[in-house]
């Protein structure tokens, strides 16, 4: 399965909206903790991890002697997922991986609309997985590149492909992100062609 | 899974940093893989891994976790992760890896010029690569380059906070704490196994000279 998979999907792209967990505003020059903390959760208030962070924080405020102000901050709201959905449905790519939970909160695959009840939650990250063919590369880096500042959390574009003999990227994948503006970075994640299948 | 792509830092400094993912796949070979699995991670503890856990356990060896407990813990569909800090490491447990041809596959993070090299020695013919396209969207809000993020991006779930990068670095500047107890301390948030803590103290041995703390 795995091999018929692979002939047929040239080209593969992974959108991963991630969270900042590592965004804060706190500076690190006082000793720890001297000043308010500020804890940031990726729900919703009234959620589960709202209640639990505010159950947890009661104790953590006695223990710490500080403020603790929690914020529904980190993690990304799925109407950012939707801009590139729709950004993607407009540029003629529907090939979101069927598996993918996006997948199934997809309303209309023809506009990228989410389903009405997705929208106003959060999620911690999320992935957007397309596999499309070589020469259609193209659209997908181009219409991403152009809901980039329209999206209000960071994400990380991954193309990952067949390699030719000698570890080579083939030529035509490293052209079409060049052209695009784009640029790959000297490290990447290789399978090393070990694997096999015996179920 | 693209949580190893974007370790950030100088080409000079990714030469001591490779990441390997040992992954047995849900419906091709998941199923009887714990003793294969066992046999991997005996020979990854043997090249001396920089870090590395079992998904079984979720603890790197720094946390007091003893080999045979992690060994003990291993079952079908563990998910191993680990860092070396050469390259020449990494090349004998690829070679080691290749001999005992468990059927496994195995992923390696690192710079693709190396990689290739070492595939071309231990003739491995290694068939998919993941390109990182770097980081988009609000990256106003990313910490600044390259100070820290070369810090928070060795662990791919971003549990390393920048402001215990920051506070770490204050505290080997004032003397309170050495570089390898410090890099200690940045590795233990992170569950991935794959922050690498050779690494992490030569940022620190780079990086203290050059950080200006503003109260002694």
């Amino acid at each position: 399965m795995r091999k018929s998979i692979f002939s047929a999907a040239l080209v593969c792209l992974l959108v991963l909206v991630i969270s900042l967990p590592w965004v804060t505003a706190a500076r690190a020059e006082e000793k720890y903790s001297s000043r308010q903390i500020n804890w940031y959760i990726h729900a919703s208030a009234g959620g589960g991890t709202d209640i639990f962070s505010r159950m947890a924080v009661i104790r953590l405020r006695r223990i710490l002697k500080v403020p603790i102000i929690i914020s529904s901050i980190i993690g990304v709201d799925l109407e950012d997922i939707q801009k590139i959905t729709r950004a993607l449905a407009r540029a003629g790519i529907h090939e979101i991986e069927p598996n993918n939970p996006i997948a199934s909160m997809i309303k209309d695959r023809n506009t990228g609309d989410l389903k009405p009840e997705s929208l106003g939650e959060r999620v911690l990250s999320a992935i957007i997985e397309i596999q499309v063919k070589r020469d259609r590369l193209r659209p997908v880096l181009r219409a991403v590149k152009g809901v980039a500042d329209k999206v209000g959390s960071i994400f990380c574009l991954d193309v990952y492909t067949m390699l030719e003999p000698g570890v080579k990227v083939p030529q035509e994948i490293l052209d079409t992100i060049r052209a695009e503006g784009y640029s790959w970075r000297p490290n990447a994640k290789i399978n090393m062609g070990l694997g096999r299948a015996w179920e | 899974m693209a949580h190893s792509l974007h370790r950030e830092g100088s080409v000079d400094s990714l030469e001591r940093d490779y990441c390997l993912f040992v992954y047995p796949a849900g419906g091709l070979n998941y199923a009887r893989s714990a003793p294969r699995l066992r046999r991997l991670l005996e020979i990854l503890y043997e090249a001396g891994p920089s870090n590395i856990i079992a998904t079984s356990l979720r603890r790197n060896p720094y946390s007091g976790v003893g080999r045979q407990e992690v060994l003990d813990s291993i079952k079908d569909g563990t998910r191993i992760y680990c860092t070396f800090n050469s390259r020449d490491k990494l090349k004998e447990a690829l070679r080691r890896i290749k001999e005992a041809d468990e059927g496994i596959s195995i992923v390696v993070s690192g710079l693709i010029d190396r990689v290739r090299e070492m595939a071309a020695e231990i003739e491995l013919k290694p068939h998919t690569i993941n390109l990182s396209l770097g980081i988009h969207g609000r990256t106003d809000r990313l910490p600044p380059p390259p100070e820290i993020r070369q810090f928070t991006t060795m662990c791919g779930h971003g549990m390393v906070s920048p402001n215990l990068v920051r506070d770490v670095i204050r505290k080997v500047k004032r003397g309170k704490m050495d570089y390898w107890k410090g890099s200690l301390v940045l590795a233990a948030p992170c569950t991935c196994g794959i922050f690498n803590p050779h690494r992490s103290e030569e940022l620190l041995r780079n990086l203290a000279p050059l950080y200006t703390v503003s109260r002694w």
